[in-house]
């Protein structure tokens, strides 16, 4: 945050000394150019342009501290690539590299600016949906799945498939967990998604929501709230 | 102790439920009864009130909540809403903070308050419900106004961790609210995993509709109604329900 502020207050500085051909101006804008890039190296996985780890952690704090003041709710998503390894030892790094940065701009093309993607480990991914419940993110989820399912990541005569295994948690602001114990939440479906054969989408075990990415309610839901409903005269 | 009256579909009757339950609590028990559809108020028209300040006052003009407290005439107090604000329909992140810290000032001063919440599931009626220890949600037997009660349920419970349920038949005799009641409870056991109370039902009565039109409570006109009676009967039940966490409370 202080940093944010200096950044202001140079920019504020710069601004107002648009015209003076100084030493003194022209060293801070370089300074200020270095900085600014030091900071997006330290906030931005170079590889995919997504929000590191760190960022991300830090963004996930915000987002309890957030839900918890204010009780309102948000999402988490993992995803872990199936059989990454694989991919690096079947066709090299640069290769490997090459499908990461296409799974970023995929992430990045499915979820709406005010979500927050990041690349938080190796080939693993974390999404933040502010103000998003359950249903929302679990149909945005599927959309990346598919997205994922049907795009070659290799060319036409050496096509590259890559599925991926998720883990979708949303944030309950009357459990009131703190933002580790809700990613170690998340993290334990992903690691269910991996351990019941991967490529599938891992959330808290309501029956009501296996049937996929309805929002509202699910047919199966509305059939057994009617199921009792008969007509009564009084 | 904090509890909504809520529903998910309009016009199932929360309001005039919420304005007799007050009446049934009071004098013995100190209750204020809040407006929660705040840009919408319905309340203050319920009870033919003309407040100076409502909460407008308070959110958008920096009033104390204590001076938009109105005395109902009826043994309990109302903080009003306004009429036709649309900027209170949504409040902001810092509106809702004053409201909270407001309320929760006023409830140690209450043995009860009741939000009486505006119908749907936007994020001010999810708030409201959220804010209460307890979720009152009233349906009456009609396909839509079931499906609507138990959708509220679902997003309450599944993306903010409300499980406490309380329900209430309207317009509908004991049979029918038992045997819906029975029918929701199973659902929300299969689907959601947890288990609402059942308060019991208000039956349709004419008497109802003539209190409404003559902006005075039921229970004030008479209470030998039948559905005077039943309102009398829920209000013991939530007494039963709520006395035992006052007594732990006290202690």
């Amino acid at each position: 945050m202080e940093m944010e502020k200096c950044f202001r207050d140079v920019e504020e500085f710069l601004a107002k000394h648009q015209g003076d051909s100084e030493e003194a101006v022209n060293l801070l804008r370089r300074l200020y150019r270095i900085c600014q890039k030091l900071r997006d190296q330290a906030t931005i996985d170079f590889l995919t342009g997504l929000y590191n780890r760190r960022a991300f952690e830090k963004q996930l704090e915000l987002a309890v501290e957030r839900a918890r003041r204010d009780r309102s709710t948000f999402s988490l998503l993992l995803v872990d690539l199936d059989h990454f390894k694989r991919i690096n030892d079947l066709y090299g790094h640069l290769t490997g590299d090459q499908v990461l940065r296409q799974i970023g701009q995929l992430i990045r093309s499915t979820f709406r600016k005010i979500d927050i993607p990041a690349r938080y480990g190796g080939e693993e991914f974390a999404i933040i949906l502010p103000g998003t419940g359950f249903e929302g993110a679990l149909s945005a989820a599927y959309r990346l799945k598919k997205r994922i399912e049907e795009t070659n990541f290799g060319s036409q005569e050496r096509p590259i498939r890559v599925t991926a295994s998720m883990g979708l948690g949303t944030y309950r602001p009357l459990e009131d967990l703190e933002a580790e114990k809700f990613l170690e939440k998340v993290d334990r479906f992903l690691y269910a998604a991996k351990n019941r054969g991967r490529n599938i989408i891992v959330y808290e075990s309501d029956r009501a929501f296996h049937e996929e990415h309805l929002e509202g309610l699910s047919h199966e839901e509305k059939r057994a709230l009617m199921g009792g409903v008969r007509p009564y005269d009084d | 102790m904090m509890i909504s009256i809520t529903s998910g579909k309009g016009g199932v009757g929360k309001t005039s439920l919420a304005v007799n339950l007050a009446l049934a609590f009071s004098p013995e028990h100190k209750v204020l009864l809040v407006d929660a559809d705040l840009g919408l108020a319905n309340v203050d028209i319920m009870l033919s009130l003309m407040p100076k300040y409502t909460v407008r006052h308070v959110l958008l003009e920096g009033r104390s909540i204590r001076e938009a407290v109105v005395d109902s005439g009826y043994g309990f107090d109302v903080l009003p809403a306004a009429s036709g604000v649309s900027e209170l329909a949504q409040p902001d992140s810092d509106m809702k903070e004053v409201l909270e810290l407001g309320l929760r000032h006023l409830a140690d001063q209450y043995d009860l308050v009741l939000f009486d919440t505006g119908a749907g599931i936007s994020p001010v009626v999810l708030w409201f419900n959220c804010l209460a220890q307890w979720s009152l949600v009233v349906f009456t037997p009609e396909p839509t106004s079931i499906t609507d009660a138990y959708a509220l349920m679902k997003v309450l419970y599944r993306d903010y961790g409300q499980r406490n349920f309380l329900l209430v038949a309207n317009q509908a005799n004991e049979k029918e609210g038992e045997q819906y009641f029975a029918h929701l409870e199973r659902v929300i056991g299969h689907y959601l995993g947890i288990s609402p109370i059942y308060l019991g039902a208000v039956p349709k009565d004419l008497a109802v509709e003539r209190s409404i039109r003559a902006q005075r409570p039921l229970l004030a006109e008479n209470r030998e109604t039948k559905a005077a009676k039943a309102i009398l009967e829920l209000a013991a039940r939530l007494k039963d329900i709520l006395l035992p966490q006052e007594e732990s409370a006290a202690l």
